[in-house]
Order: C-alpha cells, then sequence, then structure tokens
C-alpha cells in the first residue's frame, strides 16, 4: 500500500509539464551525446552538469535519467550506420548491426536495436524497484564500519576490473585522497589547502567532472586524432515486424537480466556488459553461425544489455548511496549539488526523489520511442558537425559552465587541472572511473572510517567483529588479490609454458 | 612516436613523488584537536602508501617487460600532440582574457583560436561560429540562467 | 547673459543633483534590495530568505532579490557583501555560521565588518535521545555520563558547528566525560539515534521534529531561554540545572557604511513580517521561533556569541 502510494507521488512528479519536459530534454541530449563516436553518455552528464544549476533536484536528475536512456540507445546509431560504435557500450552492436546495414537491412538493424533498447530499458526499470527498495530498507540498519566496508568494495572492484590492478588501486586512492582537500570532517583544520581561500571546500564537484569526464576526452580526441566518418541516416528497408520480434525476444530476455546483474555489480558497467550479451546469445542460439554476419538477435542482445544496465546500475545508487560506474557518479554529484545524500534515508526523507526516479526511467524508455521515430533525422544533423567545431563548442560550454558554479575564475583553472590529469590518466590507460569514483566517495569512505574508529574508541577490530562488514571487508581483499594474480602472475606463468 | 616504458616509469616516479607530498603535508595535521582517535593525518597518509605501493609495483612490471620485450607500444604524431597542447594554452589564455576583455570578447576568441588551431575549418565558417556560439552561450548563462557573466570593458552588456 | 545663463544652468544643475542625492536616502528603496545568502539556492536559509523577502516585498515596495554566492565556506557571499557599494541595496541574510565560519578557518571577513540590522528569528536547538533509551530527563544523562566516562556517544555535526560546540559546552558545564561523533548533518544524526548507536545528540528541533512525532525520539531538554510553544513539557536546559542558553541567529546586516537611515528602514520593516498570514505558515511549519532583536541590541547578541564560539573553538582552530 505504501508502495502504491510512494509510486502515485513519484508519478504526481514525473507527469507535469516540467517533469516529462526534463526528460525529453536528457533524452534528446543523450542520444546525440552517444551517437557522436568518442562522447558517451557519461560526458554529455558532465558538460551538462552547469544547466541543473536552475533546475530544482527532481527536474535535474529527471533529466540525467533520460540522459543516460538516451545514451545507451544512441551509441547503436553510428554502430549500425557506420561500423563505429557511438559509445563502448554498443561496440558488441557493430558485430551485427553493421553487416545487416551493408546488406540492405538498414531499417531492421536500427528498428531492432531501438525495440532491444526500450525493451531492456523497462525490463530493468521494474527490476531496479524490486531489488532497490528491498535493498534499502535493509540498509537503513547499516551503521558507520558497514557503509566504509560497502565503499571500500566498491572501490576496490572498479580498480580490479581495471586492465591492471595496480593501475585501478592508484586511480582510485589518488580519488580518494583528492577528496580530503579542503575542510577535515573531524578536526576544524583545513588539510592540503595551501592557504587558498578556494580550496577551504576542496575542489567543487561540477569542475572536477568536467575536467576529468569532458575536457580530457575532447583533449584525447584531439591528440590521437580520433575521426569519424558523416552518419547518413536513411532507412532503407522496413522496420522490424512483430515476428521478428518475438524471434529476438529470448535473447533480449537475457540481454536484460546479465545487463541488470552486470550494471549493479560495481566497476563492470555497460562496456563489458553489451558483449557478455552478445556472446551469451551467440552461445544459446540455435544458428550461432550466423552471428558476425547480420543475425537480428545479434543487434537486439547487446542493446537490451546495454539499456538494461541503467536500472541494475542504479540499484546500488540509490538504495546505498554508493554509484558503481561514471554515470552513476555523476548523477550522484547532482544530487550532491542540490544538498541531497541518496541512499537508504533518502527514501524516508524525500522518497519524491527515488521514486520519481523509478518511475522516469519507465518513462524515459517509452519516450526514447517517440524521439528515435521523429526527431532522429534532426538529431543527426547535430552529430555530423565537424569535431573541430563540436570540440570547441564543448570547451566553452565547459568553461562558462565551470565559472558559473562559484562565479570564480578559479574553477575553470580547475577543469583544465582536472582536465590534464584525465589526459595522462587515459594516455597511460589509468581507469579514470575509479578516480572519479574515489573524489565523490572519498567524503563517505573517510568519515565512516573514523567514525567507526571513533565509536568503538580507537579499536581498529571494530571493522571485523562486525559480521556484514567482515564478510565485505574480506571480499574487497579478495578481489584485490585475485586481480593481481591474474594480472601479474598468471601472465608469467602463461608466458613461461 | 611512441609511448615509451621510460615515460611509463617517469609517470610512476610522478605518482610517487605527490604522495610523498601529500603524505609529508599531512604529518603536521597529527597536532590538530580532532574529535576521533585516529586524527586527521592518517586517512591521506593510507591513501599515499596505497599509491606509493602500487607504483612500485608498476615500476617492477615495467622493468620487467622491458626485460622480456613483451610490451606492445602505442603510438601518436606528433603534430596532433602540439595540436592538443596548443588547445591547452588557448584555454589557459582563455583564463587571463576574460576578466580583463569581459565573458563575450573572450569567449569568440577562445572558440575562434580553438578552431584555428585544430585546422581543417575555413575561416568564413570560423568567425560564424565562433561570433554565434559565444552570442548564444552568453545568453544562455547571462540572461536565462541569471549568471554574473564578467563584463570586462564591454560595461553595457 | 550667455555667461548668466550658464551660471543659471550650473546651479540648476547641482540643486537637482543635491535633491536627487537627498531623495535617494529618502525614498529609499527605489530600486529592488539584492539580499545576498552564502548557501545554494533550495537550502533551508535560501527558503527562509526568499520567504522572507515576500513578505518584506508587500512593506517596502520594491522586489527582493535573493542571490546565492556558494563557495569558500561562505567566504564567498561574505567578502562579496563586505566590499558592496553601502548604497542598502546590497544587503547579507546571516545565521550563526557568519561568526563561526571566519573563526574557523583565515578569512579576510568576519561578523564584525558588517552593521547589525536586526535578528528576526532563532532556530530552536534540542538535546534528543532515542525513544527506547532508559534517559528521561537530563538529570539521568548526567548520572550516567559520571559513572560510565568516555563511553557516552553524542552526535554532532562538523567540528566548527554550533551543534558541537554547544555538547563540549553542556558536558563542561555538568562535569561529564563524553565521546563526540561529528556527522555531515542533522539528517545522519537523526538516522543514528533512531537506530540506537548514539546515545543522545543536539540538533535542530525542526529537523526532527517529524520524528519525534512519530515516536522514534525523545526530546529532553531545549536550550533556549524559554520553553518552546509546540513542546510545552520539554523543559529548558536551565530547569534541569545547567545554565547555558543557545539560540542560532537568523537575521540580515549590512555592509559596515550603509546609511542609518536605510537600517532604520529595514528595522522597522522586518518588525512587521510576522503578520503577514502566508509568512506566518512558513515559520511555523519550519519550527522557526520569532525574536525580533532591533539594530542597536543585535550587536551585542553577536559579540556574545562570537566569544562563546572563540572559547570553545579554541584549539580547534
Amino acid at each position: 500500500m505504501e508502495f502504491l502510494q510512494n509510486i502515485a507521488l513519484g508519478s504526481s512528479v514525473v507527469f507535469t509539464f516540467k517533469g516529462l519536459a526534463s526528460i525529453i530534454a536528457g533524452v534528446v541530449a543523450g542520444t546525440i551525446g552517444g551517437a557522436i563516436p568518442g562522447i558517451n553518455a557519461t560526458m554529455t552528464m558532465a558538460i551538462l552538469l552547469p544547466f541543473t544549476w536552475g533546475m530544482d533536484p527532481t527536474a535535474a536528475i529527471l533529466m540525467y535519467v533520460g540522459i543516460y536512456c538516451g545514451g545507451q540507445y544512441g551509441g547503436s546509431i553510428p554502430s549500425v550506420l557506420i561500423g563505429t560504435p557511438g559509445t563502448p557500450s554498443s561496440a558488441a552492436t557493430v558485430m551485427d548491426g553493421y553487416p545487416l546495414h551493408l546488406q540492405g537491412k538498414t531499417g531492421l538493424a536500427l528498428g531492432m536495436s531501438l525495440y532491444a533498447s526500450v525493451f531492456g530499458g523497462i525490463v530493468s526499470s521494474v527490476a531496479l524497484m524490486i531489488f532497490a527498495i528491498p535493498l534499502a530498507k535493509v540498509a537503513l540498519a547499516f551503521g558507520p564500519p558497514e557503509y566504509f566496508a560497502l565503499a571500500l568494495l566498491g572501490l576496490t572492484l572498479v580498480a580490479s576490473l581495471s586492465t591492471d590492478v595496480f593501475k585501478g588501486l592508484i586511480a582510485a586512492a589518488l580519488g580518494l585522497l583528492l577528496a580530503t582537500i579542503g575542510l577535515d570532517p573531524f578536526a576544524g583544520i583545513v588539510r592540503f589547502g595551501f592557504g587558498s581561500e578556494h580550496l577551504i571546500e576542496g575542489f567543487e564537484i561540477i569542475p572536477f567532472y568536467m575536467g576529468i569526464f569532458a575536457l580530457s576526452q575532447v583533449l584525447y580526441i584531439i591528440f590521437k586524432k580520433i575521426r569519424r566518418e558523416v552518419v547518413e541516416y536513411r532507412i532503407t528497408s522496413k522496420y522490424p515486424s512483430t515476428l521478428d520480434f518475438i524471434r529476438c525476444l529470448p535473447s533480449m530476455l537475457m540481454g536484460s537480466a546479465i545487463g541488470m546483474f552486470v550494471g549493479a555489480m560495481p566497476g563492470a558497467g555497460a562496456s563489458i556488459a553489451c558483449w557478455l550479451g552478445y556472446n551469451e546469445a551467440k552461445r544459446w542460439s540455435r544458428h550461432p553461425e550466423e552471428f558476425g554476419k547480420g543475425a537480428l538477435e545479434g543487434v537486439a542482445a547487446p542493446e537490451a544489455t546495454n539499456n538494461a544496465v541503467t536500472g541494475g546500475a542504479m540499484v546500488p545508487l540509490l538504495s546505498l548511496g554508493i554509484p558503481g560506474s561514471g554515470s552513476t557518479a555523476v548523477m550522484l554529484g547532482v544530487l550532491i549539488i542540490h544538498g541531497l545524500r541518496p541512499g537508504p534515508m533518502l527514501f524516508v526523507t524525500n522518497p519524491e526523489i527515488p521514486y520519481s526516479i523509478f518511475v522516469s526511467l519507465f518513462v524515459s524508455n517509452v519516450i526514447m520511442i517517440f524521439v528515435a521515430l521523429m526527431l532522429i533525422k534532426l538529431l543527426i544533423k547535430v552529430v555530423n558537425i565537424p569535431e573541430t567545431i563540436m570540440n570547441a563548442c564543448i570547451l566553452a560550454i565547459i568553461f562558462v559552465g565551470a565559472y558559473s558554479v562559484n562565479n570564480s575564475m578559479f574553477d575553470i583553472f580547475t577543469v583544465l587541472l582536472f582536465g590534464v590529469l584525465g589526459l595522462i590518466m587515459k594516455i597511460y590507460d589509468y581507469p579514470i572511473t575509479a578516480t572519479a569514483l574515489g573524489f565523490v566517495l572519498g567524503y563517505l569512505v573517510e568519515t565512516n572510517f573514523r567514525r567507526s574508529l571513533t565509536l568503538s574508541k580507537g579499536d581498529w577490530s571494530v571493522f571485523m567483529t562486525n559480521p556484514i562488514s567482515m564478510v565485505i571487508i574480506i571480499l574487497s581483499i579478495l578481489s584485490v588479490a585475485y586481480a593481481v594474480y591474474c594480472n601479474h602472475f598468471r601472465r608469467k606463468r602463461g608466458a613461461a609454458e | 612516436m611512441t609511448i615509451t616504458n621510460k615515460s611509463k616509469a617517469v609517470l610512476n616516479i610522478l605518482w610517487i613523488l605527490a604522495a610523498a607530498a601529500f603524505y609529508w603535508t599531512s604529518i603536521p595535521y597529527s597536532e590538530a584537536r580532532t574529535f576521533d582517535p585516529i586524527g586527521p593525518h592518517v586517512f591521506p597518509q593510507i591513501m599515499s602508501g596505497v599509491i606509493i605501493l602500487c607504483s612500485l609495483g608498476n615500476l617492477l612490471v615495467i622493468y620487467r617487460h622491458s626485460k622480456t620485450g613483451t610490451d606492445t607500444p602505442e603510438t601518436f604524431h606528433p603534430g596532433d600532440a602540439l595540436r592538443m597542447l596548443l588547445v591547452l594554452v588557448v584555454s589557459g589564455l582563455y583564463i587571463w582574457l576574460m576578466p580583463a576583455a569581459g565573458y563575450l570578447v573572450a569567449t569568440i576568441f577562445l572558440i575562434f583560436l580553438l578552431i584555428a588551431v585544430q585546422g581543417e575549418v575555413g575561416l568564413r565558417v570560423n568567425i560564424l561560429v565562433s561570433c554565434g556560439f559565444a552570442l548564444v552561450l552568453y545568453l544562455l548563462f547571462s540572461k536565462v540562467l541569471h549568471i554574473l557573466l564578467p563584463h570586462g570593458f564591454l560595461e553595457f552588456i | 547673459m550667455k555667461k548668466r545663463h550658464l551660471l543659471v544652468l550650473l546651479v540648476l544643475a547641482v540643486s537637482l543633483a543635491c535633491a536627487g542625492a537627498l531623495s535617494a536616502a529618502e525614498n529609499y528603496p527605489a530600486k529592488p534590495v539584492v539580499l545576498v545568502y552564502h548557501s545554494q539556492a533550495g537550502s533551508g536559509g535560501d527558503i527562509f530568505l526568499r520567504n522572507m523577502g515576500k513578505a518584506i516585498e508587500k512593506i517596502i515596495g520594491q522586489p527582493i532579490i535573493v542571490e546565492n554566492r556558494t563557495g569558500g565556506g561562505g567566504s564567498n557571499a561574505w567578502m562579496y557583501s563586505k566590499n558592496a557599494k553601502p548604497d542598502g541595496y546590497t544587503l547579507l541574510g546571516i545565521s550563526s555560521s557568519v561568526i563561526a565560519g571566519p573563526l574557523q578557518t583565515k578569512m579576510a571577513v568576519s561578523y564584525a565588518d558588517f552593521k547589525p540590522v536586526a535578528q528576526v528569528f532563532f532556530d530552536p536547538t534540542v538535546i534528543f535521545v532515542p525513544a527506547k533509551s532508559p534517559f528521561k530527563t537530563f538529570d539521568d544523562v548526567i548520572k550516567d555520563a559520571r559513572a560510565n566516562p568516555g563511553k557516552q556517544n553524542w552526535g554532532a555535526g562538523n567540528p566548527g558547528s554550533a551543534e558541537t560546540m554547544c555538547i563540549e559546552k553542556v558536558a563542561q558545564m555538568a562535569d561529564m566525560k563524553i565521546t563526540v561523533v561529528p556527522f555531515e548533518g542533522g539528517a545522519d544524526v537523526m538516522v543514528e539515534i533512531i537506530a540506537g548507536r548514539i546515545d543522545a545528540a543536539i540538533g535542530e528541533y525542526a529537523e526532527i521534529a517529524s520524528q519525534v512525532e512519530a515516536g522514534n525520539i525523545r526530546i529532553i531538554a531545549c536550550l533556549n531561554t524559554e520553553r518552546m510553544e509546540e513542546a510545552p513539557d520539554v523543559p529548558t536546559l536551565k530547569e534541569s540545572g545547567v545554565d547555558f542558553v543557545f539560540e542560532k541567529i537568523r537575521g540580515i546586516v549590512a555592509p559596515k557604511d550603509v546609511p542609518d537611515s536605510v537600517v532604520k528602514v529595514w528595522t522597522d520593516s522586518l518588525a512587521k513580517i510576522y503578520d503577514d498570514p502566508e509568512f506566518k505558515k512558513y515559520y511555523r511549519e519550519n519550527m522557526l521561533v520569532p525574536r525580533f532583536v532591533p539594530a542597536e541590541k543585535m550587536q551585542k547578541v553577536m559579540d556574545d556569541q562570537h566569544a562563546f564560539f572563540k572559547e570553545m573553538g579554541k584549539g580547534l582552530y
């Protein structure tokens, strides 16, 4: 009963002019951002942060749900049309989407990717509610040691799943270290402030995200001279029929389940999930030999998977307040800059926020159909703006956006600083997501660490005497140990053989 | 040009130096009066330790790879790297120019130079885009979002 | 002939200009007044100022614009108002943090850089415990703390916050040894109290009122001068045997050189806002207690609070 009331509350926020307009704006922006190779949903979110300034928190977060969904779908458009994925999460779609396009079945491929995206998104929005609400109820009983352990697990998983666990750990620790700059939460001193009044509260979250997610990527595009072909949007064949849809239903269901699960795991994310979805669809198919040559299931499975990731990734974000990916980290930032901290308490103090997110994830996917069918030709015109002009315009937006946070030039400087840091990390293959997560979770990690020790009067065994935190801490140690083994010891043995 | 093992080693040494700087800076924080039993210096020091240990691990891996030669270096063009550096220089210039020249003028310059530095777009298109987009951003942020942008010498806008 | 014309014109111009300047003070306010505030749009203090602004608009007949200048731990807003033109069109909305903030971190501004206009409200601060706690009165708390030194955990805000300092002062006056556990804000403290992981806390009444009604939290004392209208059964700390009073300020101050005539316009209009029906509904819902302190007395209120923060912050800053 309480559930229905809350859903009604969420719907009353979403189904207003402002709510729907925010979602539509988000879906449009996300689709454009996703469809531009080199720009992903996270970067789109980072660029648009200043526009949330004047919005109320619900409208802002609804827009970000829209961007998230649109971004996952938009990536498939260039995958099909030019054989280059718009985002890493639609890389698997290229495998069968591009051959279908070459065979002249463009409409079939684009249609299927749309339907599968919407299907995966809707399934995951339902699953999000099923998992997030009970988990939040459980999490309400969590104390400082449990929260410290959970955030630690999130960070170590992200570090372990990156290409090299040492690089992952450096990136995560760097984020945590950057988060300690500013006023200390337990003593009245400013740490690492170097006497600058700009650093009293530490680095602002908006310029940090803009630098590390957006500026670094623009610099990287210029550095690597990433050029894309012109995307020509022409429907050369009919859309998929109901029969096609039913034929792909099993792969979409499987993809949705995988996407949900992988999305909920910190660190894995859509770029890994889409390949898992693709491979599973191929393995269980009755005609696996068609995969790679234009199998419709080969489009349906990864697209259902990457959109199902959205719901999965929001489970830990909403119920625990601990994001596991870049996109959800930015969404956490949007809530924080509006003075809201996601987590179990948000369900009690501001139920309209989590419940409107549940409803809006569903609505975003429905809106996506209309945006994709009606506006897509217009959106592709934006995608085809030359990268030189696009890069310059993105930088101009980032700079004015950073300035508008505090009306201060220092924030533009912050963008540049973290843009260069992010670029170096990209060039040397360090996971930026780990740094971003470390930065946004740093306060949570450190305060709960020190609070646990305060409550235990300085007894360090507090983390191990509490059963939940003990299990979680052991898991995170194991994840690092296993990753070190895989990265550095197994390889040596393989080379020796 | 390639990204050499030497540069990777330099990066790891830089991480170690940065982490050591954080560690060293945080030592006097142990004097501060605090409400928790461990004090403000412990957490940053643990993080610095993690960075130092992992960088040492990386150095070891690099050393081993340079011996066995199992490394596949990534390549890039010096011209593109130069373009990227110029983009950074122009951005730095922007920070310096904006308070003096005002938002609108500085941004027109920014976009114009950014496009010019990257090349490939004609002068006429460049001028059109830089003036147009700067004006759009100015109107959006100043008039719609009510951000107080620097006027510079153009007091009237 | 021509020269005389010129002279007449000159005199006319000068007198006009003088008249203009005079009427500027007399006809204050002749244009919208900006209220600067240090936290973001949508925060509690910002919503308060916006609601108060609506009530004042009706009295002074000019729009009130709330301008949020965030960042720098408040110093961005305070520096901006300190350096603003002292014409009375830029004023500063304050809470107790303008007194505590500059003490905590080195800032080129302090509360003494402003001219008081008026305090209008205070936020009731209360001591509360979990509903299932054995403590029924503040005396129980003291007895327990003295029997088990260091065992009692108290939830507080940031180290420099008013709540934390109040806890320390109360503990000092009641001669009890306790453990202070800082939290980011009142909501976090509330969760820990409901879960029973901490034994007691000091916080704003408005933040916990709903949980008191729900029966999860019990208030055992308030730090006001007199009992609260909404909770008449809760004794003040003074009645409980500890002679300590703390009332969080909500008020308006102006740049130092603003003419007294302008301050008077504001003090007079602020005195009239309490009867505005919409505003009344707002401040009652948000548990703000009217406490009108005019300009001449507000300086002492701020000085006293400054002395308290300074005393408690020794060694912390």
